[in-house]
């Protein structure tokens, strides 16, 4: 004790220590305040946001939930093997997270333009909706039924419960949560509410409010879309090149000897966080927008109590 | 010996100050006078920096930013500022020690300091500016998150005042709870307006012209007008609608604007991935010519 108090300079015990006291102090007053420490734990919304995002991916590719978790497992061992065969230690780091993030990464963009395509082809069956009630006189219920039954090769999976009998509003409900998109979403809850109106008042709120709304929603999706393959194509073209680098890099035999030392693995790590540096300034550069996200079977509760 | 007796001095004093603001020190007739202005709805005087900032833009914005109560409401955080500010100082402090004492196991094995003691206070300021940054960005978050489902119920609003007849205040909050964040819902729904919002007010219109004020929120003064349109005999349907257009018109000027500027913006984080690629080739190269020079 003696030695260690020696080797310790004082002066620096004695400020370790009013911060300590300071810091209990602080404590003691924040448990008296009754203040809420749990806040620098990560919210529950975010971690249920981040599951959605990954959800919507998956709806977006049109494969179910299991499939992607079942690939996304898969990548992650085959960055493993890629640290396993080149015999890179910080590669069993790296490797895993790569192929995390890059799986997800590489299949963004694909889900992106095959949900737009699918919204592009609900806004034409909306229209069909209108056409069907106005001219062929159906209701709104039997409109519905033929058109989950003729959806289209883009819209099979997410106008599939139309087709099926029972609850119409639970159907919409369904259509609606398989779509996991903002324009389909917003269509399914103006139909939950304007459902029990009359069809002039239908076909009226067709014309007048979901068309004009959806098209424009369209175009500001069209116009993220934009953005994200800007996104995308940089990262992409970043990414290939420090791959190409890295490959090239490994495959001298000086070089790689290089990088199995500790300060090779200074290097690596410290050109890893540089990578990842710029691929998130790039995300906070151009940044999608992003949307609301309703909870229908709230919405078709709140409708019932209220009188259907 | 000097710098660390300072550095003492200025924690003790950050302390004494943060007993004064928690009114401490203050007497208790104050302290009773104060919470039933406040319960009473009543302004409080304004502070020497309110005073000089009401003369200058910048310190009015630097004010507003600086202002924990109103941050600390806009975030939704149920949190008092010196409740917040005690927690801050106690993780920024902690953070301190933390490394202090990781440094003082690493001079006791080492028998030299593996980092200058002073780093300790860089972390603590880091720690500090972190969380003040974190309240900023919930209080950010939280705005745009209710002005964006603000504007994607306009459309329902619509259905709902026309075609069910319900009054918008109704219909907006009951629209709020079908929302899957309750950023809206706890500021429209239970009164979760009261905690900005001081002054009285008559009508939903007003209420609602103000909450864009105090909240930053300017989409629920543009609902404001738009309900006052209805009032005077205008269709709610259409108003709404009309409302919702321009919310996804201006939305979609957003999106234009920002995919034309990334155009040139990417060439930023394009241009600096020479430092990775150059330090990955280099490296080795530097490291074999400074052995070969016999200085590494």
């Amino acid at each position: 004790m003696m030695l260690l108090a020696l080797a310790i300079q004082l002066p620096v015990l004695l400020v370790v220590g009013v911060i300590v006291v300071l810091a209990a102090a602080c404590a003691a007053c924040a448990a008296i305040l009754d203040i809420n420490l749990r806040r620098l734990r990560s919210p529950r919304d975010r971690q249920i946001a981040l599951l959605e995002r990954e959800k919507d991916i998956a709806a977006g590719l049109g494969w179910p939930w299991q499939r992607w978790v079942m690939l996304r497992l898969s990548f992650i061992a085959l960055g493993m093997v890629a640290a396993w065969l080149t015999g890179i230690t910080l590669l069993w780091l790296v490797g895993p997270v790569a192929g995390a993030v890059g799986f997800r990464f590489a299949f963004a963009g694909r889900a992106a333009n095959r949900r737009l395509r699918m919204e592009r082809a609900f806004l034409g069956q909306l229209r069909n909706l209108r056409d069907r009630m106005a001219v062929s006189n159906q209701s709104l219920d039997t409109a519905l039924q033929e058109i989950g039954r003729n959806p289209g090769p883009d819209l099979s999976h997410v106008l599939a419960p139309l087709a099926r009998g029972g609850s119409t509003i639970a159907n919409v409900v369904e259509m609606a949560v398989r779509a996991r998109s903002p324009i389909v979403e917003q269509a399914a809850a103006v139909l939950i509410w304007a459902r029990s109106r009359s069809s002039e008042f239908l076909i009226q709120t067709i014309d007048t409010v979901l068309i004009p709304v959806g098209e424009a929603e369209l175009a500001i999706q069209e116009e993220s879309m934009t953005t994200l393959a800007q996104q995308r194509a940089v990262t992409f073209a970043m990414s290939s090149l420090i791959i190409v680098m890295l490959a090239i890099a490994l495959s001298v035999d000086s070089l790689r000897a290089y990088y199995q030392s500790f300060g090779g693995q200074v290097v690596l790590i410290l050109v890893a966080l540089l990578f990842a540096a710029l691929v998130i300034l790039l995300g906070l550069i151009v940044r999608p927008q992003s949307w609301t996200r309703w909870n229908l079977r709230r919405l078709a509760d709140e409708q019932e109590r209220l009188g259907g | 010996m000097i710098p660390f007796a300072l550095v003492a001095i200025l924690v003790v004093g950050v302390w004494a100050l943060g007993l004064a603001r928690l009114d401490v020190f203050t007497p208790d007739d104050v302290r009773a006078w104060r919470r039933l202005a406040a319960l009473r709805g009543f302004a409080a005087p304004a502070g020497r920096l309110e005073r000089m900032a009401d003369t200058s833009p910048f310190l009015r914005r630097l004010q507003e930013e600086l202002d924990l109560y109103r941050q600390l409401a806009i975030a939704g955080w149920s949190e008092t500022p010196a409740g917040y500010l005690l927690r801050v100082c106690f993780v920024a402090l902690l953070s301190a020690a933390g490394f202090l004492a990781l440094l003082a196991v690493g001079l006791a094995e080492l028998g030299t300091w593996p980092a200058p003691p002073a780093l300790a206070l860089l972390v603590g300021a880091l720690a500090f500016t972190l969380q003040i940054s974190w309240l900023r960005s919930s209080a950010r978050n939280r705005r745009e998150e209710a002005e964006r489902a603000l504007g994607d119920m306009m459309v329902l609003v619509a259905i709902m005042t026309d075609g069910r007849g319900l009054q918008l205040e109704d219909a907006i909050r009951i629209l709020s709870h079908c929302v899957d964040h309750q950023s809206l819902q706890s500021i429209v729904d239970g009164q979760g307006w009261q905690r900005l919002v001081r002054q009285s007010h008559q009508t939903t219109i007003e209420l609602y012209r103000l909450i864009a004020a105090e909240y930053g929120i300017p989409l629920f003064a543009v609902v404001a007008d738009a309900a006052a349109n209805a009032n005077v005999g205008m269709s709610e349907r259409e108003t709404y609608t009309r409302v919702a257009s321009s919310v996804y018109q201006q939305r979609l000027g957003d999106a234009r604007f920002q995919a034309a500027r990334a155009k040139t913006l990417v060439t930023i984080p394009v241009a600096m991935m020479l430092i990775p690629l150059l330090l990955l080739i280099g490296a080795p190269i530097f490291a074999t010519i400074s052995g070969g020079l016999g200085l590494g």
